[in-house]
């Protein structure tokens, strides 16, 4: 009784204003809660042009909220790994990259899991993970950099929303931007579901080559050997989805080869007049940002 | 105990040579550049050892001792030797997937290496709104970022996205197109 009059209310607010205030964690959307009038009824046209429009492509707000309730669900499965300037360390990167990109302006976060496995992670709105597992066995930052700027090049075409928003996404979109992280039940088990079909299942393989197309190139926009990505790539290529430590990861994925190859046909001579640099060791990161 | 790690790590890269097998015929080169004088011919899988790489080439040397210069995408890693290139890595996973079921028994039985995060972790997952507040503490401003390449010196450049093309069409010639092109 109470939810259904929640949902209501919620719906209401997101069909007349299009966005509430848009804020959260500290930052705000450019572009969101620009809708004035607030004590005027819309009109009928505008309201169904505001319905059709919730039922098509979900708010920047509502992106990042779902975003938040992806990350919440991920770190109750794995907590972050507690060296705080290895932390830093991959945000300051992974900002560095974001901010080559369309959506700078994004709220990036980023996240080192406290797990032994080789695996990478996005969510909608802009929070990145990669397991320790997967830091440790890092040769260069330019690899590491290949790996973060792949899974930004998810979030940049909105693969795993895109990927769940069939799903009973508008029963939950009001819901979103108004309950707190991982306090609605609807809303946890619309993530659940959400989760487990993006992170466990994985998403389209042409979603997956795209995300490689677009790491090679954010990583050389930010200054980086562009061949950091396809570097990582080849070390998969010689592990095997029997090792427990990447099976999530090649469960999920098309095979390395088959993303070498085509990372290969498209970059060709391309790539080859970029300065192939490497970045620091990660050791000497690690010193820098501290423990 | 971590940045002992690291420091093995690092060093096992540097010391040792990591054999490779060519994907296909390829051609030696005494610099890293494509009009470099070709030292060597390598067929597809013949063996070379990788001593570094530097951008879209990597230094070998070859079975006949052989030292120069082959494109890092010609090359795959010795132990991928006999694993699928092109198949689906998980046949029973992709037919789970087209069932709509999320699961595949195959990787529950596994129990060598270590074990990392799983779809029963996932499945069993409750939302942990406290974590992910500290995960937010560690967010940094774009000015920071910019303020890491600058004494990194990262020199950000201007690159256009790569175009899809259909997996089945001829790949175009090297170097037509100049890095910097097709804004993006």
């Amino acid at each position: 009784m109470r939810t259904i009059a929640k949902i209501t209310i919620a719906l209401a607010l997101v069909l007349a204003s299009g966005a509430a205030a848009a804020q959260f964690g500290g930052f705000t959307i450019p572009g969101l809660g620009r809708s004035a009038d607030k004590g005027k009824a819309p009109d009928l046209g505008s309201l169904l042009g505001n319905l059709g429009k919730a039922l098509k492509e979900p708010t920047a707000q509502e992106e990042v909220a779902l975003g938040q309730e992806f990350a919440a669900t991920l770190l109750g499965a794995k907590p972050l790994l507690n060296k705080p300037g290895v932390q830093r360390y991959v945000n300051t990167l992974g900002r560095w990259l974001a901010s080559q990109t369309e959506r700078p302006d994004l709220p990036w976060t980023f996240g080192v899991l406290d797990d032994g496995g080789y695996n990478a992670f996005a969510t909608p709105g802009g929070y990145v993970f990669v397991t320790k597992g997967l830091l440790d066995r890092m040769r260069s930052e330019a690899e590491l950099a290949g790996v973060l700027a792949h899974e930004i090049g998810h979030v940049l075409k909105k693969h795993h929303l895109n990927a769940v928003k069939a799903s009973g996404w508008t029963g939950i979109a009001g819901e979103l931007v108004s309950a707190k992280t991982g306090d609605n039940a609807q809303v946890n088990e619309f993530v659940k579901g959400a989760v487990l079909k993006v992170f466990a299942s994985g998403l389209d393989q042409d979603d997956e080559f795209e995300a490689d197309r677009l790491g090679v190139v954010i990583a050389a926009r930010a200054g980086y050997d562009p061949f950091g990505l396809p570097a990582v790539l080849q070390v998969l290529q010689g592990e095997s989805g029997q090792d427990a430590s990447f099976a999530l990861m090649f469960k999920t994925h098309p095979a390395p080869a088959e993303r070498v190859n085509r990372l290969d046909a498209l970059m060709q001579g391309r790539f080859d007049g970029l300065p192939a640099n490497p970045g620091r060791p990660i050791k000497e990161r690690l010193k820098e940002f501290g423990r | 105990m971590r940045a002992h790690a690291f420091a093995l790590l690092l060093v096992a890269c540097a010391a040792q040579a990591e054999p490779a097998l060519s994907n296909r015929a390829t051609d030696v080169l005494a610099q890293p550049q494509s009009d470099a004088a070709r030292l060597a011919a390598l067929a597809e899988s013949d063996k070379v050892e990788v001593l570094r790489r530097s951008g879209a080439w990597s230094e070998v040397r070859t079975g006949a001792g052989k030292t120069g210069w082959v494109r890092m995408m010609h090359l795959k890693p010795a132990s991928a030797e006999g694993k699928p290139d092109v198949a689906a890595p998980n046949p029973a996973g992709a037919l789970a997937k087209l069932l709509g079921a999320g699961r595949s028994g195959n990787t529950a039985t596994v129990t060598t290496g270590v074990r990392g995060l799983q779809e029963e972790d996932l499945q069993n997952a409750r939302s942990n709104p406290v974590e992910f507040q500290k995960m937010q503490k560690y967010t940094v401003s774009t000015e920071a970022g910019q303020a890491f390449a600058r004494r990194s010196s990262l020199a950000p450049a201007q690159i256009g996205y790569l175009e899809e093309r259909a997996p089945a069409s001829a790949p175009a010639r090297g170097g037509e197109m100049a890095p910097g092109m097709g804004g993006g």
